[in-house]
């Protein structure tokens, strides 16, 4: 028996031109100033119920500046 | 010896009476008389005439008198035992009293005891909160647990109230049942609290640990947005990287300038949002821990804080402890007053006497001489100073009463101790003596003691002793009572010669049957026995009067004897004493010599015998 030689090609995703990528990179550094803002509101929660700061001040700072 | 194995013996000879039938006529004939002319063959060793029928009639008297009068004192040493043993029950009565005062005394204990309960509780939470060393993993298996130990414990408190409950409702005194609701109303608030705090202790542990999820899923979130733009800018810039080599005639340098600047800015930023990821991921457990521990640590103290202050509070109303700091402090502070007064009256007083006795010294010196015999009129200065002794004493007194009052403290405690000693080791002693009981198989009367007394309160047991203690006098004494009667109407029987009978109707009775069974010589008794046996006409026969069926016949009377003495021993006792006396009857029936009814009477495990009734 003649091993059959698989026909199947792999596919390659498209090549994304500059202006694309550029747009995808704008949009995920949006997902990701949300995401920073929404943990924020979770930590804050957080502190209240445990009473306790856990963040240091340095990480805080750099949080909203992050957001 | 070997006389006696040849006379018991049976067929020694054929023309030898059977020493069973022989025995029974001598029997028959000390008892009723003779039964017959046979003689007694004169070669033939026989136990003899029994002695007490040559013995003169007041000798016989005498003796039974004597009989008599030991069966007295017998019946009076069973009445001493059972003196002692009502003694010792009313001491038992009385020593369930005390204890029983003392219970009610140590009531507040109990309540005490149940805010003991509270601590261990308490105490247990706190332990097994403090068991964890990271308090971040408490997974839902343990927080089910948790509420699982929770929950018994709330029930353990719950079923103890209800015990104490019960039993103070034991006690019909309405205005201790008043207070007892009113104890029970503020346990059952308490209880609330407990439940409360609990709960609200799930809800914040709850509402933490998903908060504390969200936290993580968060920085999980942002760190794989990271990644993902990283990745991105790495694409992009290969991109700007091949796109600059493909136009590496274009002119538009500064584009492929700004597109760089543009990634190394994203770059840097994501990759120092990534640094501040990764230090809040390593610090947040330990920022985390030192939160938790906070947070139990403050509620902890809130919780303990309020717990005692209520209880102090509430020991306070209640007046189980005189003594606590601010009353020491107030009786000090009182005592410190009254002695100041005291000793400004005294002083007063005492500047009072001095003038006087100035005074009087002057007038006595203005007066002439002073000598002792003219110091009669200082005796109402001495009863004045004798008064101020007195009310110095007083004084002393009213301070002493106040200071003993730290005295009582110390007195309230031990008697406290003292009655939950007693209460457990009661409850011990109870626990004992059912066990001891159950294993020995004690009659039935104690064991409804040990019963109603677990059941029961130890008043309602009190008063089924006394209860249980007079209805068994009235039995003694019923049974003592029908005992003397049973003896005088034996003796008065035995003592009686009418009919040639000496035993009235049972002697009849008796006689009837055993003539008929047996007759009064062996050929009656041949002929009865085939007249019975076989039903048909019987002939006298010699040689067969050894055999069973004759022997059997005389054992058959012999037990009917018994029989009915049993019977009648047995209607005496029976139905008046339930389990409580029983009669026994013990006969010997030792050969042709003696048949003797032995009655003995047992009650209570004493023995009342009965000699006399032989037959």
């Amino acid at each position: 028996m003649v091993s059959k030689k698989s026909t199947s090609k792999t596919r390659r995703a498209p090549k994304k031109s500059a202006a694309q990528l550029e747009n995808e990179l704008a949009k995920m550094l949006i997902e990701l100033r949300s995401e920073l803002q929404n943990f924020d509101r979770i930590n804050n929660e957080l502190e209240d119920i445990t009473g306790k700061q856990i963040l240091s001040k340095q990480n805080k700072d750099f949080l909203r500046r992050a957001m | 010896m070997a006389k006696e194995k040849n006379f018991w013996r049976p067929g020694l000879g054929r023309d030898s009476l059977s020493p069973t039938v022989r025995g029974a006529h001598r029997l028959w004939s000390w008892a009723f008389g003779e039964p017959g002319h046979r003689a007694i063959p004169a070669n033939r060793e026989h136990p003899g005439v029994d002695p007490k029928l040559k013995e003169p009639l007041d000798e016989a008297r005498k003796k039974e008198d004597a009989k008599y009068e030991d069966w007295v004192v017998k019946r009076g040493m069973v009445t001493q035992i059972y003196a002692k043993k009502f003694n010792e029950h009313l001491k038992k009565l009385k020593a369930l009293q005390t204890k029983e005062e003392i219970f009610r005394a140590s009531n507040i204990t109990l309540l005490k005891k149940d805010d003991a309960l509270f601590s261990r509780m308490h105490d247990e939470m706190v332990a097994l909160v403090k068991g964890r060393a990271d308090w971040e993993g408490f997974t839902s298996q343990e927080m089910n647990n948790l509420s699982v130990i929770m929950h018994d414990m709330i029930k353990e408190v719950e079923k103890h109230t209800k015990e104490i409950d019960a039993l103070f409702r034991a006690d019909g005194a309405s205005d201790v049942n008043k207070e007892v609701d009113n104890r029970l109303a503020e346990m059952k608030k308490q209880h609330a609290r407990v439940r409360q705090t609990v709960m609200r202790f799930h809800t914040d542990i709850e509402r933490y640990e998903k908060v504390s999820k969200q936290w993580s899923a968060s920085l999980t979130d942002i760190n794989d947005k990271i990644v993902k733009i990283l990745a991105l800018v790495q694409q992009y810039r290969a991109v700007i990287k091949a796109s600059d080599a493909e136009l590496a005639a274009d002119t538009n340098d500064d584009a492929s300038d700004k597109r760089g600047k543009y990634a190394m800015q994203i770059e840097t930023m994501v990759r120092e949002i990534q640094d501040w990821a990764n230090e809040c991921h390593s610090h947040i457990k330990n920022i985390l821990q030192a939160g938790k521990h906070l947070y139990r640590a403050v509620s902890r103290d809130i919780r303990l804080s309020r717990r005692f202050e209520k209880q102090l509070e509430r020991l306070g109303k209640e007046k189980v402890c005189r003594y606590n700091k601010d009353t020491e402090s107030e009786i000090k502070s009182r005592i410190e007053k009254i002695k100041g007064h005291i000793q400004l009256q005294l002083d007063s007083e005492m500047d009072k006497l001095r003038n006087k006795y100035l005074a009087e010294l002057n007038k006595q010196k203005s007066g002439g001489c002073v000598t002792a015999n003219q110091t009669a009129s200082f005796s109402d200065l001495q009863a004045e100073l004798a008064k101020i002794k007195q009310n110095e004493l007083a004084v002393q007194a009213v301070v002493n009463s106040e200071l003993g009052v730290f005295g009582d403290l110390d007195k309230d405690l031990d008697a406290i101790k003292k009655a939950l000693y007693i209460k457990d080791k009661a409850a011990e002693n109870i626990e004992k003596e059912t066990e001891k009981d159950v294993v020995k198989g004690v009659k039935k009367v104690e064991r409804d003691e040990a019963a109603i007394l677990a059941k029961q309160s130890l008043r309602e047991f009190a008063q089924y002793v006394v209860l249980r203690n007079t209805e068994l006098k009235a039995a003694n004494a019923t049974l003592a009572d029908e005992l003397k009667k049973l003896y005088k109407d034996a003796l008065k029987r035995h003592t009686t010669n009418t009919n040639q009978c000496k035993w009235g109707s049972l002697g009849a009775e008796l006689t009837a049957f055993y003539t008929g069974a047996v007759g009064n010589n062996t050929k009656n008794l041949a002929k009865n026995r085939a007249k019975w046996m076989k039903g048909g006409k019987g002939r006298y026969n010699k040689s067969k009067e050894n055999r069973s069926s004759v022997r059997g016949k005389v054992s058959q009377a012999r037990m009917h004897v018994i029989n009915r003495l049993e019977v009648r021993i047995n209607a005496l006792s029976a139905g008046q004493y339930e389990d409580n006396i029983s009669a026994v009857i013990a006969v010997e029936a030792t050969g042709p010599k003696w048949v003797g009814g032995h009655v003995q009477l047992s009650v209570n495990g004493n023995n009342l015998k009965i000699d006399a009734l032989k037959f």
